[in-house]
């Protein structure tokens, strides 16, 4: 494959982010294929994402504080967080479910906060090396950033479907709401986070 | 320089920018089953997919048509001292509304349910005529949809979300998968295969391509 030795925008060209036509367009104009707004680099990429991941960061402290379900066995139960929700789950021997909730519901959005807080900062500063890797932690998060749902629905189904009366419940708890919070937010961070920004940065700046 | 909606470089060449680090490339015509990468940075810039629109269109309607039957039938039954419950996607998904957390009731309703299949409705509306060589009206706007609402689809979750329970519950009572766990396995393949076959810029050149309108 040929390539110029550049990129659309020091060329004078947009890609449109949703039909992928490159086109000579002004900033802010319709894309002629299919009418989205075009824009060389997604707009207040940065603020946008500083934004919505202190956001994010800032909601996942009720998320964890408070408890997320109650589960009453014989009249037994108390509410519980996510992390005794996972503690629980070792006591009980359910070692590969602790790991899937614990990575789920911990690693991926914490992991997900400071990725985008260090690829922010590289920007800022204008960080020339780790390129590759600052790309290979962006596309980490894309392809795993939507695993976090998992509590939320684990939730729904089992307060559904534990509704044994005296035998054993299970109720839901604030911390749910607190935690799609943090899980909307968080897609929404790594979704105004513009990659190219990490190649502009590490050029611009001599 | 520009025919049919696709900026040309030169004779079969079209002008490519990879979508994550910006670098221009020049693209020939893709042997069959080739994938082209950025020179910069590796990414996926295009693959050849022949047969793309008959087989995305059949994956597509075999996805919706599945979507029914996970809806009709239940995901998981419990059975415990005599008592039995039982979930689907549906009532799953609006059970934290007796609780008052409709802002989860809505998140989990758009992302399991609506979502993927307004994706699949969309993207049956596109494709259907055009594998029969013609374009429905509006089709430029509910590609558009598809392409904005795929990522918030999260069936393949879900999944995971419905073994977890299956196993977290098999230790206090009697847990029987239902068919709808079935049925949603197989979903989760059909729609999976769906999205690999897609070619989504032979689609836009095609929609582009009808439309006389632009330049
Ligand atoms: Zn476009
Ligand atoms: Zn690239
Ligand atoms: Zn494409």
């Amino acid at each position: 494959m040929a390539i110029l030795d550049l990129t659309a925008k020091s060329s004078g060209l947009i890609r449109c982010p949703v039909c992928a036509l490159v086109t000579p367009s002004p900033e802010n104009h319709p894309c002629p294929r299919c009418a989205t707004p075009l824009h060389a680099r997604k707009p207040s990429s940065l603020q946008k994402t500083w934004a919505l991941t202190m956001a994010a960061a800032l909601l996942y402290i009720p998320a964890n504080i408070f408890p997320i379900m109650t589960v009453v066995q014989m009249g037994q139960g108390e509410p519980k967080t996510i992390l005794a929700g996972v503690a629980s789950l070792i006591e009980t021997g359910m070692w590969p479910l602790a790991m899937i909730v614990f990575i789920a519901s911990v690693v991926v959005p914490l992991g997900k906060i400071v990725i985008l807080i260090y690829l922010l900062v590289s920007v800022h500063v204008g960080l020339k090396t780790y390129i590759k890797e600052r790309i290979a932690l962006y596309r980490l998060m894309e392809v795993f950033g939507h695993w976090s749902m998992v509590d939320i629905f684990l939730v729904t189904l089992l307060t559904t479907l534990v509704k044994m009366g005296a035998l054993a419940t299970i109720e839901p708890n604030r911390g749910v709401s607190f935690f799609g919070a943090v899980v909307v937010l968080t897609i929404f961070a790594a979704r105004t986070f513009d990659p190219r920004l990490i190649w502009d940065s590490a050029h611009d700046h001599g | 320089m520009v025919s049919h909606g696709i900026w040309v470089v030169g004779p079969e060449r079209v002008l490519f920018a990879c979508h994550e680090c910006d670098w221009l490339h020049r693209m020939p015509p893709l042997p069959e089953g080739a994938v082209a990468r950025c020179r910069r940075c590796g990414a996926v810039l295009a693959s050849s997919r022949p047969d793309h629109l008959v087989r995305t269109l059949t994956l597509t309607f075999a996805t919706l048509v599945l979507f029914t039957i996970v809806n009709a039938f239940p995901l998981l039954e419990l059975k415990l001292g005599g008592r039995e419950t039982s979930v689907t996607l549906l009532s799953g998904a609006v059970e934290l509304g007796h609780h008052g957390m409709w802002d989860v009731v809505i998140l989990v309703l758009l992302t399991s349910l609506l979502f993927p299949i307004l994706h699949c409705v969309a993207l049956l509306y596109v494709l259907m005529p055009m594998v029969m060589g013609y374009k429905p009206p509006g089709a430029v706007w509910m590609f558009r949809v598809a392409h904005s609402i795929s990522p918030w689809g999260m069936i393949g979750v879900y999944m995971l979300g419905v073994l977890v329970a299956f196993v977290k519950l098999s230790d206090m009572a009697t847990v029987v998968p239902g068919v709808a766990v079935y049925a949603l396995a197989a979903l989760l393949f059909c729609s999976t295969a769906a999205g690999n076959a897609l070619d989504c810029c032979d689609i836009w050149r095609r929609i582009g391509e009808v439309d006389d309108g632009h330049p």
